[in-house]
């Protein structure tokens, strides 16, 4: 919500506007998941238990995650492309 | 009578309305007599190129938006890559594909847009050229060029012809595939096709230029020769004639006074034609180096801000439309040649 409003206020470019919201969005999911692995680290040098394989996992789905947000980029693509040849 | 009331220019009204319709511009332009465009003196070439330079802001304005972005769109990712450097580099290699693949899906959309609207300005382009060749090859003839209109049009027809093959089967395809394996060449991290994309590119730009000169070049050399060849026709008739007792001398003097009169509207119309293509093509032209300028200057400006790979990508885009353009001008200048050496060698004929 206040994502959507900062696009609108600040990032108000109209057609193709869906491209930077992405670019936004993608954005704010790394530095989120930057976060969560550093607060985890710092979770396991405090503590006696080990959170690596939490951390790892974590990891692989965020990039899952990231890997699922290309998918419709690279239909686009093969779209665009199969379209102008 | 006026010889210009009985001369059929009815695809000359039918290409003008055309551009009347497709250009706001011209429709306000006073800078020359829309009702009589044979009227060469009310032409005004300062209005003609104050109305190009108003097509050029209009089209600033109009690929300004495209340009803004994805200015703003490279702005966040530039932002995105300075803060990313100071956390771990564990997502990097990821979001950068990802975001590099929403580069490319926009570039693609607008290279697809320009490639579309440079195929079909060049297929109505020579569609026009076929359209009013015959006008003024047909006045060529009728002013004493016989042997140009009988020896020379079949080889041109097939030609231009010919370019209809060059441009839609050669090098915008060639163009498309080099732009294609550009922006797929960019998606890895490591440069593989790089080779390969700047031969696909040679080729799409040589091959056209090959054919502009072998075009060109065949043209003057029949031209030339056929006019001395119609000339000297005209003279041994004219000097034949003149030994038929009494009529003779007046048959000829009236006969050149007709063909001279016919070769200042022979001019007339061939200039129109020429005027007619020059303006028909510019404002294309016009259109394409505005977005080669402002998309050259967003890599340039971005330079500093974003890391290489996205200013190749950029680059790719640049190549793509840069090339488009060429093939324009190629096209453009080829058939505005073919017109004045035409008018200009028959114009030897009477020499």
């Amino acid at each position: 919500m206040i994502m959507d409003g900062l696009i609108n206020v600040f990032l108000n470019v109209g057609m193709g506007q869906d491209y930077v919201h992405m670019a936004v969005q993608l954005t704010v999911i790394v530095f989120f998941a930057e976060f969560v692995t550093i607060f985890l680290s710092e979770a396991t040098n405090g503590y006696s238990g080990d959170l690596n394989n939490v951390g790892k996992v974590f990891e692989y789905i965020v990039k899952l995650f990231l890997i699922a947000e290309s998918l419709p980029m690279i239909m686009k693509l093969f779209e665009l492309i199969l379209s102008i040849l | 009578m006026n010889p210009l009331n009985n001369l059929d220019l009815s695809a000359f009204d039918k290409i003008w309305t055309g551009l009347f319709q497709e250009y706001e511009g011209l429709q306000q332009a006073n800078y020359f007599d829309k009702s009589n465009l044979l009227n060469m003196e009310s032409f005004s070439i300062v209005g003609f190129f104050q109305s190009l330079m108003n097509y050029a802001v209009h089209e600033v304005r109009v690929t300004f938006s495209q340009f803004q972005l994805i200015l703003i769109f490279l702005l966040v990712v530039a932002i995105f890559q300075n803060v990313q450097s100071s956390f771990s580099n564990r997502y990097k290699e990821v979001t950068y594909t990802v975001l590099k693949l929403v580069l490319m899906v926009q570039l693609l959309q607008l290279f697809i847009f320009y490639h579309d609207y440079t195929l079909d300005v060049l297929m109505r382009y020579i569609n026009i050229v076929i359209g009013i060749f015959p006008v003024l090859i047909s006045l060529v003839a009728v002013t004493g060029a016989f042997w140009n209109h009988a020896i020379f049009q079949p080889p041109i027809i097939f030609l231009i012809n010919a370019s209809y093959f060059f441009v839609n089967v050669i090098s915008l395809p060639l163009t498309v595939s080099g732009t294609v394996f550009g922006f797929i060449n960019r998606i890895g991290p490591k440069d593989m096709y790089s080779q390969l994309i700047n031969l696909v590119n040679r080729v799409a730009l040589w091959s056209l230029g090959g054919y502009f000169a072998f075009f060109l070049a065949l043209l003057s050399i029949q031209n030339v020769t056929l006019s001395f060849s119609n000339g000297l026709f005209f003279k041994g008739t004219q000097s034949l004639v003149n030994h038929i007792p009494i009529i003779g001398p007046r048959f000829t003097d009236t006969l050149m006074s007709v063909a001279s009169t016919l070769a200042i509207m022979r001019n007339s119309v061939g200039l129109l034609s020429v005027i007619t293509l020059v303006i028909f093509i510019v404002f294309p032209i016009i259109k394409i180096v505005v977005a080669v300028v402002l998309f050259r200057l967003l890599t340039a400006v971005l330079q500093p801000l974003i890391s290489k790979e996205f200013i190749q990508i950029l680059n790719v885009f640049n190549t793509g439309l840069m090339n488009l353009l060429v093939i324009m001008i190629i096209i453009g200048v080829m058939f505005i040649f073919t017109f004045f050496i035409i008018l200009y060698s028959s114009n030897l004929i009477l020499r």
